[in-house]
């Protein structure tokens, strides 16, 4: 029995660096930031190995097939570790110094992170569902994390309720298509199913599944528990479920939906187009009467998922690699756009109403200009880096000939320019209503706001430097 | 061939957790139904593994089981930290957030 | 064929006769003298302690959750010690070394849950 260790590499950094945070926690003698930098340092490292084998181009399976290493896990690997690295850079100070319990949320986020990889990487429905558990079951204790605030708990029991309903389905639905095809490992499953041999136990284990991933990914209508987890939730943690989970769905829907079950396509196709259009359009005009930047971000953060969904039903190579390309740029402007929601403090916690945002531009010139950034970004404004992606996963539904979702997204597009701009016509345009005593800035926050504005304004200039990784990094 | 009527019992099973799931209104209860969800799932997993002669089935059924275990520990520490709070685990009286 | 359960039928009607009679009989001729030591709750003769409804404390809940994630880590022993004598003959001990990782972690995550107080009472 031999193993390629190599394959795993990034896989066990993070397990590594999880054992040694969960050892020097165990130590109260011992700063609880060095719990942060060790994660830190752990997922830089695990990020520079997944480059380096992406670029290598290493390949294989492992585990009895059970885990497929290739392009397409590693690039969502870089994901998920560019999304980790600046949460926990954000979490730093926002968490503060004198909290004592700070070693668990960091290993909570690494476990969660270990999840989404294995969900990227699994080549059989049950290390999907197990990577899937892992994440979900990190993220409801995270969510939860405040544990004095009542909204923090029901954040956390809404989300656990509603996951846990998901997971209930998802994992049906691996059943069935156990018993329909015969096995769950996805190629196995791709060769077992032809056009013609389709059982109904089958094709009701992949509506389950879609129902399944819905819920996780927060599609319309399976999008409820979105908004209140993410106004609940402490807003770093907001950040992180709202960017490598989703990403990591994602992944696992598209391989599971375009390899194992792509014969069957003409069955899925028809839902998952009528599931973007309702996302993206709910997700938008509900976003448009939010007052809470929170929930704001919340109902933006599902109509993106729509826009996602639209490169899963163009169903081609490029939409593979434009959704890829995409949930690249979304973690990344995602968790920008709540960094600077942290960065707008107040005495009295966080100033969360849009109201409250009114006149800063002259105030915080600094923290104006990092969520004019970022919201200019998610509404998708050249020469930001969310043009490129949404131009990308339009151009990709149109090969595929999917006008009138693409003629759906490009007006939602523009409606969702309206919620976006409200916020920036209030920090420039509008005087405050009552004077706001803000913290002065944090500087590791200011660090991590301006990886992220790098990263937003350097996609947007040079997109076929990021987008080339993502083409060649496809399964098709 | 009595593979379906573990289906059937299954689907059963299955549906009567959804229909919980919706329908009652106490946390611990909602609870117990995500788990008969989950627990109908295990059947047809066993069942359609044995109509197969493959042992995966019953495999993945170890898997589901720890799973479960670790979902029932962090729900109810969950629902003990929302009980303190509120001295109710009705989710309809739950609801600070709303818009 | 009905007439095969006559005899559980005759047996059914004389056991339930039998245990009715007899309790009929004991309930109309014997004495009646009801005494405190007679009515007090029966505990196998130690003396009755406090209510029968008492509130437990929500820590046995900590210790109980504790005691489900480690126990049900058993399912993965089991099927692991029925293959393990056919395993080790083909491929070595790496069988044994995974186990030792798994139980490894798990150790681990025991030591954790002690060092942060899961198992102390207050």
């Amino acid at each position: 029995m031999t193993i390629n260790w190599q394959l795993l590499m990034p896989e066990l950094i993070i397990i590594l660096t999880f054992i040694l945070v969960a050892i020097f926690d165990l130590f109260n003698s011992i700063q609880k930031t060095v719990a942060a930098w060790l994660t830190i340092v752990g997922c830089a490292i695990a990020l520079y190995v997944s480059i380096d084998m992406l670029q290598v181009g290493m390949e294989g399976t492992e585990f009895s097939n059970m885990i497929q290493v290739d392009k397409y896990s590693l690039f969502f690997n870089v994901i998920f570790l560019v999304s980790t690295i600046l949460v926990v850079l954000i979490s730093m100070n926002y968490l503060g110094r004198t909290d004592r319990r700070q070693g668990e949320y960091y290993l909570l986020i690494l476990l969660a992170t270990l999840g989404m990889m294995l969900m990227a990487s699994g080549n059989e429905l049950i290390v999907v569902f197990l990577g899937l558990e892992l994440m979900s079951l990190s993220l409801y204790v995270l969510a939860g994390y405040f544990q004095r605030s009542m909204a923090s708990s029901e954040a956390g029991m809404k989300y656990l309720l509603l996951g846990a309903f998901a997971s209930g389905f998802f994992l049906y639905g691996i059943a069935l298509i156990y018993g329909g095809a015969g096995t769950t490992s996805i190629p196995k499953i791709a060769s077992a199913i032809t056009v013609n041999a389709t059982s109904p136990l089958l094709l009701s284990g992949m509506f389950l599944l879609v129902v399944g991933f819905g819920f996780k990914v927060a599609l319309v209508p399976f999008h409820q528990w979105a908004p209140d987890v993410y106004e609940g939730a402490p807003t770093s943690i907001a950040a992180f479920i709202s960017a490598g989970p989703k990403a990591a769905g994602f992944a696992a829907f598209l391989r599971i939906f375009l390899e194992a079950l792509q014969n069957i396509q003409s069955e899925w196709i028809v839902v998952v187009t009528i599931l973007a259009a309702l996302t993206m359009t709910v997700g938008n005009l509900v976003a448009i009467a939010q007052r809470n930047i929170k929930r704001m971000l919340a109902y933006s953060s599902i109509a993106h998922a729509g826009y996602v969904l639209v490169g899963l039903a163009a169903a081609n190579k490029d939409g593979i690699s434009s959704a890829m390309f995409y949930l690249l740029i979304y973690c990344i402007m995602n968790i920008g756009a709540f960094g600077a929601v942290i960065l707008a403090r107040t005495e009295d916690g966080e100033s969360l109403m849009i109201s409250d945002y009114a006149g800063l531009g002259f105030k915080k010139p600094l923290l104006a200009l990092f969520m004019t950034l970022m919201l200019l970004s998610l509404a998708g404004f050249p020469p930001t880096a969310g043009f490129v992606g949404k131009f990308y996963i339009f151009r990709s539904a149109v090969e595929s000939g999917q006008i009138w979702l693409v003629i759906i997204g490009a007006i939602n597009t523009a409606i969702s320019a309206f919620y976006y701009l409200r916020v920036v016509v209030a920090m420039y345009m509008r005087e405050p209503e009552e004077e706001l005593d803000f913290h002065p800035y944090p500087s590791l926050l200011i660090v991590a706001l301006t990886l992220a504005a790098i990263g937003v304004v350097l996609i947007g200039i040079l997109p076929s430097y990021f987008l080339s990784p993502a083409q060649i990094s496809t399964f098709l | 061939m009595a593979l379906q009527y573990y289906l059937i019992l299954s689907a059963l099973l299955f549906t009567i957790g959804v229909i919980g799931v919706l329908i009652r209104r106490n946390a611990i209860i909602i609870f117990m139904c995500i788990e008969l969800m989950l627990n109908a799932a295990n059947l047809a997993f066993v069942a359609i593994g044995r109509e197969l002669g493959d042992a995966s089935g019953q495999i993945f059924v170890f898997f589901v089981m720890t799973v479960a275990a670790a979902e029932v520990a962090i729900g109810l520490a969950i629902i003990v930290s929302v009980f303190r709070h509120r001295e109710t685990i009705n989710i309809d009286e739950i609801n600070t957030m709303k818009g | 064929m009905l007439t095969d359960y006559l005899p559980i039928l005759l047996l059914l009607v004389f056991a339930i006769g039998f245990a009715a009679v007899n309790l009929a009989l004991t309930h109309l001729i014997g004495p009646k003298k009801s005494t405190q030591a007679k009515l007090s709750v029966y505990e196998s003769g130690v003396q009755p302690v406090g209510d029968t409804r008492q509130r437990i404390s929500i820590r046995f809940g900590l210790i109980a959750m504790l005691f489900i994630i480690f126990d049900i880590e058993v399912v993965f022993l089991y099927p692991w010690a029925i293959v393990f004598k056919k395993f080790t003959e083909n491929s070595g001990y790496f069988i044994l070394i995974e186990m030792l990782v798994f139980i490894g972690i798990l150790f681990l995550g025991y030591i954790y849950a002690w060092k942060k107080g899961g198992l102390s009472w207050d």
